[in-house]
């Protein structure tokens, strides 16, 4: 019993790096320009299916899709903030939530009418191999997605906090009017702050690449457990989109490695559920109530 | 009785007569199956209209209603021989405690919660449903055999008796729309789409109110189900309780035009129909579903206020359908 306690709790951290991560790119999005992004899911399919591509052109390590996936979801991001994203700035948050389900729906089948149904996968030797520690195995493709994350959300902290764009991407969050009037280009501040949400979400299909089968529908898990980290840790806050992929991770494992294999989703809802209870603003969020 | 003979309604009564005897000239079930199908997703979409479009809340649990009332009807009916027609307060309840458990947590907040939160509840009650299979079957799904028409049993040799189920539900639908939207609670829940803080500050119990809307959005979600799930014969968790079906509900009601009486009954013949006809031409895998999410982006994107947008000449109108445009901001 201990001993599936904690080896839950060690992929539940590690999961929960992805989450996490995944959950980061949504944070810089709804932070800068207050819209949750719901078809990060599907982009993050479609990053997992450029890894894919790159496999099958290329041959090579997984890893080394990195530039190509970056490349190509900024171009997709691009695409997409210029037909869908920019028409609708300023409107209310309902019709960005309409519109990027829409668009998630529409990806995700996109993806199933090029690519079919059928699973790919890209194979990789450190696909099964494992580090043991003491007596619990830690997978080593988990582990490399959870320092990839790290890594990644330290990268954008430090741009946020010490350059003149993160300067300009946290006024803009603050107040768009004014930063635009002391001279801040807003509509490149949310350009760019969408591109970075859409790579994080494209990274994040790239590094579970190892891990699950490329299909349309591999996003499924993360249209629930990751915008539910994201509110859990508290809406527009990096720290806390952190915390609250780690703690969904965890949660999710020990569900299922304790109760039932296939009980993972409910542990989360009731977490979520109990959590907007009892603090309705998350762990770190400021609250969104606003009069 | 005078009030209900105005030539205004002239239209609305040929249209009812065509309906109604439109059976008699139609060869073969497709076309009525089809027609069904159009009539449970219009109604489908007018009970998501209450909660998503009159109240603005968007809702993406709808499906989870529609499997309360489909799996009360066919436990009920296969474990204990029921009557569907017993199974329906059943489901309804049902369905209003998982909008209260949903509601509760989540209506104290405003912006997206109450989306991601619903998204959430869907995918669990799913998993939920597959997961205790000795009461459900699991994924494998559960069906009624057809053994003779009967009509307490609701099993018919063709689709036309439930071509009138399906009419006089859409209509029932219809019906409890325009009293709710008549009713004190129905002016509360449009001032509260208006501007929730102002109505708040008016003395309008925000919380109680889209509560209460949400319950009777599922409740009757869960009606619908109820007969659906007759309609199909066969039901299984990712065929009524999936986001899939969510997903579909929201965008008949959207594409046809939200916080609109007749907007999803539109939505339901023109989408249904069009999914239909694209599945044909490119297969029902991939190709036709991708036009739910194109639907949705470019109404949003062109036409927020839905296909009834056309139909409005009174500029006045339209301006309390569709969704709210141009926020404007607050403070600076």
């Amino acid at each position: 019993m201990t001993w599936v306690f904690f080896q839950s709790l060690i992929s539940g951290i590690l999961a929960g790096g992805v989450y996490a991560l995944f959950g980061v790119g949504i944070t810089i999005i709804f932070g800068v320009m207050k819209m949750v992004d719901f078809s990060a899911c599907t982009q993050l399919v479609w990053g997992m299916y450029f890894t894919w591509i790159f496999y099958s052109v290329t041959g090579l390590n997984c890893y080394w899709a990195i530039p190509f996936v970056v490349i190509c979801m900024g171009a997709l991001a691009w695409v997409v903030f210029k037909l869908i994203v920019r028409p609708l700035l300023g409107s209310d948050d309902t019709s960005f939530i309409l519109v990027t389900l829409g668009l998630s729906y529409f990806l995700q089948n996109l993806a199933e009418f090029i690519f079919g149904a059928n699973p790919k996968s890209v194979p990789s030797s450190i696909k099964t191999s494992s580090i043991m520690l003491g007596e619990y195995s830690i997978g080593l493709p988990r582990l490399i997605a959870f320092f990839a994350m790290v890594i990644l959300v330290l990268g954008v902290y430090m741009l946020l906090n010490r350059t003149t764009l993160g300067r300009a991407m946290r006024a803009t969050s603050e107040k768009p009017e004014v930063a635009q009037m002391l001279g801040i280009n807003t509509k490149k501040t949310f350009t760019i702050a969408f591109m970075i949400g859409v790579i994080f979400a494209g990274l994040s299909g790239l590094l579970i690449t190892p891990l699950y089968y490329v299909t349309p529908t591999s996003g499924h898990m993360f249209r629930t457990t990751a915008y539910i980290a994201v509110i859990i840790g508290g809406l527009g806050d990096i720290k806390g989109a952190l915390v609250g992929g780690i703690a969904i991770g965890i949660i999710e494992a020990l569900v299922t490695g304790l109760i039932a294999i296939d009980l993972g989703p409910v542990g989360i809802c009731l977490a979520l559920l109990i959590v907007l209870y009892l603090r309705p603003q998350g762990f770190f969020g400021k609250g969104e109530r606003q009069a | 009785m005078k009030k209900y003979m105005s030539k205004k309604f002239i239209p609305g009564y040929v249209l009812l007569a065509a309906a109604l005897l439109l059976p008699a000239f139609t060869p073969g079930n497709y076309v009525i199956s089809n027609l069904v199908n159009c009539m449970f997703f219009g109604a489908m979409a007018g009970c998501w209209n209450i909660i998503g479009g009159y109240g603005g809340q968007v809702s993406w649990c709808h499906a989870s209603f529609i499997a309360m009332g489909a799996y009360a009807n066919f436990i009920l009916s296969t474990e204990l021989g029921l009557s569907p027609f017993v199974s329906i307060p059943v489901g309804m309840i049902a369905a209003a405690v998982i909008a209260t458990v949903i509601g509760y947590a989540t209506f104290r907040l405003h912006g997206p919660y109450f989306s991601i939160a619903t998204i959430a509840c869907c995918e669990a009650i799913r998993v939920l449903i597959q997961h205790f299979d000795t009461v459900t079957k699991g994924a494998a799904g559960m069906y009624v055999t057809y053994r003779k028409s009967d009509f307490w049993a609701l099993t018919f040799a063709n689709d036309i008796p439930f071509y009138y189920i399906a009419l006089v539900i859409l209509l029932l639908v219809v019906f409890i729309t325009y009293m709710f939207t008549k009713s004190k609670t129905g002016y509360y829940l449009s001032a509260i789409k208006g501007d929730e803080t102002a109505a708040e500050s008016l003395g309008i119990e925000t919380f109680k109110v889209k509560l209460k809307a949400f319950q009777i959005s599922a409740m009757m979600a869960s009606l619908v189900g109820c007969f659906y799930a007759s309609f199909l014969t066969y039901i299984a968790p990712t065929s009524t309780a999936s986001f899939d079906l969510s997903m579909k509900i929201g965008v008949v009601a959207i594409v046809g035009g939200v916080a609109s009486l007749w907007g999803p009954v539109i939505g339901g013949f023109v989408v249904i129909l069009l999914i239909e006809a694209t599945s044909v031409l490119f297969g029902a895998a991939g190709g036709s579903q991708m036009v739910y999410g194109l639907l949705l982006m470019l109404v949003i994107i062109f036409k927020p206020e839905g296909i009834i947008g056309f139909f409005h000449k009174d500029k006045t109108e339209n301006r309390a359908s569709g969704f709210r445009f141009r926020r404007k901001k607050e403070g600076a």
